[in-house]
Formats: C-alpha cells, sequence, structure tokens
C-alpha cells in the first residue's frame, strides 16, 4: 500500500518536532527514515501509525485519507523499539493476539489460528521457542518474534521503530541481511527508522534524510551518497574533511591558505579521496603532520593535522601506507583526490 | 609497618563491632515493639482457657461487629479497586496540568489523621453541618449510621490500590498498550488483555492492603459511629468498648482476630512475592540485552 504524507507537522509543546514533512512511499518499498535523534523521524513514523495526531497536514494510505482514523483501522503492523512484547503471554500467544481480539465474525478457528501462527514463527525461525515467555528469549529473538507478532494480522504496512537499535553489532548486522530477504520475499511497504547510516545505505530502496522536523533529502542509497544536496546529508552519512578553500572564477579550487583571489568555500572531502605523499607537487599541495595511524581494519587510518592546526582523517590501502612508511610525528603532503562543494553554502 | 596492621586490625575489629550492635538494636527493637506484643495479645485471649475464648468470640456483640466490618469491607474495597485502577491509568497514560498536586492529594489519608477525617465527615453530614439541609430534606441519616462509617472508611484506604498500582504502570510505560493497539484491541480488550495482567499482582497486594486497613480503621470510624451498641460498632471499636468495660480479656481475644487478619496479610504478602511469574524470570532475563 502506498503512504503519503502531505504538509504534516507536529509540535510537543514548544518543540518542533515535525516540520512540513511531504513525502510519498510507493507501494512494495523498503524505505528508511534517518536522521540524529531528535529529527522528527520516530514521531514521523508514529503519526503513519496513527498513534500520534498531526497538528496539520495529512496522511493518506492508498490514496485514502487517514489523518482522522483510528490507528486499530488503518491496518499496519508496527515493531517498537523495545519490541513492546507481552510479558505476561508465552511467544505463541503474543504472535496469535491480533487475530484473538478480531471481531467474533472475523476472528479465525482455533486451529486456523494455530496454523498461522506456527507458519509465522517458521518464518522467523523461532518456532522452536512457541512456548517460551518473551523474557526467556536474547534481543534478537525478540525482535523477530515482535516482528511475526506484527505480520500475523496480514498488514498492508509495515513500520519498524529502530528495528536493530537495542541489539548488538554482530547480531544487528545479521537481522539486517535477513530484514532485507524477508522484504524482498512478503513485499509488504515497509518504513523503518535507524540512525544508523550503514544501516540504512545497505537496507533501504530509498533513504529519507531529516534534520531537526524537516527532510534534507530522499533518494536512493547511491543518490544521497553520492550526490548528496546539503552539508548535512554529507556529514551525516559518513566522516569528512572539511577544508576551508578558495574558488576561483575559473570554478577551480585552490587549497593553500595564502590564495587570496577568487571566494571562500567550505569543501568537504571524504578520508578516502585524500591521498599521501612524501614530497610536495601538484596533485599534493597542502603540508600536514601525522598524529596517529591505525592499521587494525582494511583500511589504514591516518590522522593529520595541517598548517592551520585543522585536524584531518585520511583512509589509505594498507599497501599504500607500507610505500610510505608513516610514522608518527612525520611531515607529508596531502592531496584531494575528490571533493564536493554546495552552492549557497554560507552558513560557517 | 607492624603498626599499620594493628591499625587496620583494630579498624576492621570496631567496623565489625559497630556492625553488631546495629543488629542487636534493631533486634530488640522489633522483638519490644512486634514480637513482644503480638505474644501478650494471644497470651492473654487465651489464658482462660480456649472455651472461655470461643465464648468471646461468639457473643452476640463481637458477631454483629465482625458482620457490620464486613459489611463496610466488601463496599469500600471493590469501589476502591475501581477507584485505584482509574487513578492509576490518568497519571501514568495521561499528563496534564496538577498532576503533581494530585499525586499529593492522593497521600492525603496518609497524611491527615484519620480523626480530623471523620470530624470532616461529621461536620459535613451531621444534621447541623454544612449539607445539614439536604440530609434532612431526603432523610437520610449518615452521621452515627452505616453510610457515614462507610464513607470514612472509603476515605482513609482510597490511596492503597492506587499507590501500588503507579509504580508499576510507570515503569511499564504504554508500550504494550500501544502494541495492542495497533494489533486491533480495543479500550477493553487493552484493559483486560494487557493492562490488568500486568499489574495483577500489583492489584491484588493492593486490595490485601486496602482490605486489611478497612477491617483495622478506628480513629475516623470512632469519630462517625456513635458507638450504638449492636448497631454501629465495628471490631476495632469492640476492642475498645471491652477495654474500657475492663474486660480485658474479652479485648484481648476480639484484638486477636485483628492479629489474625494482620498475620495473614503478611503471608499473602510474601507468597505474592514468590509467585509474580514476571519477577521469577526477571534474573534469568539478564542474557537477553
Amino acid at each position: 500500500m502506498s503512504i503519503e504524507l502531505i504538509h504534516v507537522s507536529k509540535k510537543f509543546g514548544s518543540f518542533l518536532a515535525v516540520d512540513d514533512v511531504s513525502f510519498s512511499i510507493q507501494r512494495g518499498e523498503l524505505l528508511a527514515l534517518l536522521g540524529p535523534s531528535g529529527s522528527g523521524k520516530t514521531t514521523i513514523l508514529r503519526i503513519i501509525a496513527g498513534l500520534e495526531k498531526a497538528d496539520s497536514g495529512t496522511v493518506m494510505l492508498e490514496g485514502r485519507d487517514v489523518t482522522e482514523e483510528d490507528p486499530r483501522d488503518r491496518g499496519i503492523g508496527f515493531v517498537f523499539q523495545h519490541y513492546a512484547l507481552f510479558r505476561h503471554l508465552t511467544v505463541f500467544e503474543n504472535v496469535a493476539f491480533g487475530l484473538r481480539v478480531k471481531p467474533r465474525s472475523e476472528r479465525p478457528s482455533e486451529s486456523e489460528i494455530k496454523k498461522t501462527v506456527m507458519d509465522l514463527l517458521s518464518l522467523v525461525q523461532l518456532d522452536f521457542l512457541a512456548d517460551h515467555y518473551p523474557m526467556q528469549l536474547s534481543g534478537g529473538q525478540r525482535q523477530r518474534v515482535a516482528l511475526a507478532r506484527a505480520l500475523a494480522i496480514r498488514p498492508s504496512i509495515l513500520l519498524l521503530d529502530e528495528p536493530f537499535g537495542s541489539l548488538d553489532a554482530r547480531v544487528r548486522k545479521e537481522l539486517r541481511r535477513w530484514l532485507r530477504k524477508l522484504h524482498d520475499e512478503i513485499h509488504v511497504t515497509s518504513v523503518f527508522v535507524t540512525h544508523d547510516q550503514e544501516e540504512a545505505l545497505e537496507v533501504s530502496d530509498r533513504v529519507v534524510v531529516m534534520n531537526q522536523g524537516h527532510v534534507e533529502q530522499i533518494g536512493t542509497p547511491e543518490e544521497v551518497y553520492f550526490s548528496p544536496k546539503t552539508p548535512f546529508v554529507f556529514q551525516f552519512l559518513g566522516d569528512v574533511n572539511l577544508f576551508h578553500a578558495r574558488e576561483l572564477s575559473s570554478g577551480e579550487i585552490v587549497f593553500l591558505p595564502n590564495e587570496s583571489r577568487g571566494i571562500e568555500k567550505r569543501v568537504f572531502v571524504r578520508p578516502n579521496q585524500i591521498s599521501i605523499a612524501l614530497k610536495v607537487s601538484k596533485e599534493n599541495p597542502i603540508s600536514a603532520k601525522v598524529l596517529y595511524v591505525n592499521t587494525a581494519g582494511p583500511m589504514v587510518k591516518v590522522e593529520l593535522i595541517d598548517g592551520q592546526n585543522n585536524p584531518l582523517l585520511a583512509m589509505i590501502t594498507v599497501e599504500e601506507y607500507q610505500q610510505l612508511q608513516l610514522k608518527k610525528d612525520m611531515t607529508v603532503f596531502i592531496g584531494v583526490k575528490s571533493h564536493h562543494t554546495f552552492e549557497d553554502d554560507t552558513d560557517f | 609497618m607492624l603498626k599499620s596492621y594493628r591499625k587496620i586490625f583494630i579498624k576492621r575489629y570496631l567496623v565489625r563491632l559497630f556492625r553488631l550492635s546495629v543488629i542487636l538494636t534493631a533486634l530488640c527493637f522489633m522483638l519490644l515493639f512486634l514480637i513482644f506484643p503480638l505474644v501478650v495479645v494471644f497470651y492473654n485471649s487465651f489464658k482462660e482457657g480456649v472455651s472461655v475464648y470461643a465464648n468471646n468470640i461468639i457473643r452476640k456483640d463481637t458477631i454483629d461487629a465482625v458482620i457490620l466490618t464486613l459489611k463496610i469491607l466488601l463496599i469500600v474495597v471493590p469501589l476502591n479497586t475501581l477507584f485505584g485502577i482509574a487513578c492509576a491509568w490518568y497519571v501514568t497514560r495521561y499528563s496534564f496540568r496538577g498532576k503533581r498536586l494530585l499525586l499529593t492529594l492522593l497521600d492525603l489519608p496518609f497524611t491527615v489523621s484519620p480523626v480530623v477525617a471523620g470530624t470532616v465527615f461529621v461536620l459535613l453530614f451531621s444534621v447541623n453541618g454544612l449539607l445539614g439541609s439536604l440530609i434532612e430534606k431526603w432523610n437520610i441519616q449518615i452521621i452515627f449510621a452505616f453510610p457515614g462509617m462507610v464513607l470514612a472508611t472509603l476515605f482513609v484506604t482510597f490511596p492503597f490500590v492506587a499507590r501500588e498500582l503507579i509504580p508499576i504502570m510507570e515503569e511499564q510505560g504504554q508500550e504494550m498498550e500501544e502494541a495492542g493497539r495497533m494489533l486491533g484491541a480495543n479500550g477493553l480488550q487493552i484493559l483486560l488483555k494487557i493492562t490488568l495482567p500486568n499489574i495483577r499482582w500489583a492489584l491484588f497486594y493492593g486490595i490485601i492492603l486496602c482490605s486489611a486497613r478497612s477491617i483495622g480503621e478506628f480513629g475516623a470510624v470512632s469519630v462517625v459511629s456513635g458507638h450504638i451498641r449492636g448497631k454501629t460498632i465495628t471490631v476495632p471499636l469492640e476492642v475498645e468498648i471491652l477495654y474500657n468495660e475492663y474486660n480485658l480479656t474479652g479485648a484481648f481475644c476480639v484484638a486477636s482476630l485483628l492479629c489474625f487478619i494482620g498475620i495473614i496479610t503478611m503471608i499473602l504478602r510474601k507468597w505474592i512475592e514468590n509467585k509474580d511469574p514476571l519477577i521469577k524470570y526477571r534474573e534469568g532475563s539478564r542474557y537477553g540485552d
């Protein structure tokens, strides 16, 4: 089912949590709402679910205005951040809950309920835990029970609030691949909230990047990563080095501090787009001092400080590192392989 | 070197001595103020034999007092249970102006002397009181009658259930209820299938405390009762009457009934603490998240 938000705003007291947000989600899409805490992403999810009422604006599901509709009637499955499993019920009864509370006329028979629940539990690979209580499960297992429970009512939309937020790093990586696979199997329109850019870029079809209650950019993971529209998006999606350089009228960027032609410009550079050389050259004009080298990992991380005492982070391959023989306090020359600037970037 | 070792040794010894003296003081205190009075009550009730005890219990006045106490209990406890659930729900599920004030007011029966409460009811509902004209018009008797005693007991016991429920409902938050709503449950289903099962032991405990206090209430009830023999005498008032008539054995026998209730309350409390499966699994859940 498609979802459409039109000029939605929401205040909590004097805090503007959601500021005139409009976007739409296609049927069958897996969309990530990405942003730092307090950016309004969870509030948007709760407004779609109907758990929160927007102060103004419209929520449409499949072209139907549901702004005033009770959450019970929206046919939405919701997975809560802390799972919100019913702790007095077994895993089986947790999943069966949505079927058991249906009005008598729509309620499936006991054998149908049993079949549906066991099917869902095997879908999330937890059928062997059916008669356990939530408190006996691990975090990842609880998460999957919560998902099975939300799917039991055959929702046309699935909303997940920080679905992997409280899991440890390994489990969350496993689970998010599994979620992607599951989505490809059942194709239910899904929206999940996350503050982890890696998670959003890896799992989703499209990403909505949010900041301070408004949408910064909407696009595929490739679009938001490689063509960020605002400095915020660039900075939020990965490590970044910030240079104050000058842009000449020819469009050329000059990094040297003693340059006085052109206009001042903020230049954003990813750590892996910085090159390091032992000798000064046209490609590597900026002198810097090595502060710290971290070789643990697939890439070598080099922390440097340039002539204006700006800290810099570079990522180079192990081969480059071995060639350069970098040591602490060594003076090197760095260059920028590719960079990003923004039009009208004046707030610095 | 040696000197410092000795210092440490003496210090340890002093700490141990201090700990022991604190424990002993606490023990003496409990013995003197809790165990000893209980022993005295039971000793004095039974010292003239079991038959005297039984006769004192099945006296008409005692039976009347027990029946009246139970009648008050049966009205007060259900009402205060409903009030407690509603109040806890309102306080923990909604934020509103004056919430703190409401919570403070909830403790009023704990902080105000019951005698004051009783007196207020007398001033309000007696024939010469503020609402006296209404009372006379409708020709109902509140003060020095059963309704007044119910009112006084209601007032004194109303915080118990709410006070037990508020912290536990606060801690649970409303995510489970929201989950129920998203799964299609209506308000009543959420209350019966999610909220109540999760607070059932706290609720049960609150009801027990409320009942115990309702049975044992003396001050407020004493003021509004008027001490009419066979009509407005509850068990605690009966104890007082017997005591004032120098029937010490009788007084102790009836008092022993109240002690039994106190002891049963404590046993039930222990039982509830062991019973709650949520408490049992709480330990095992650590490996979870």
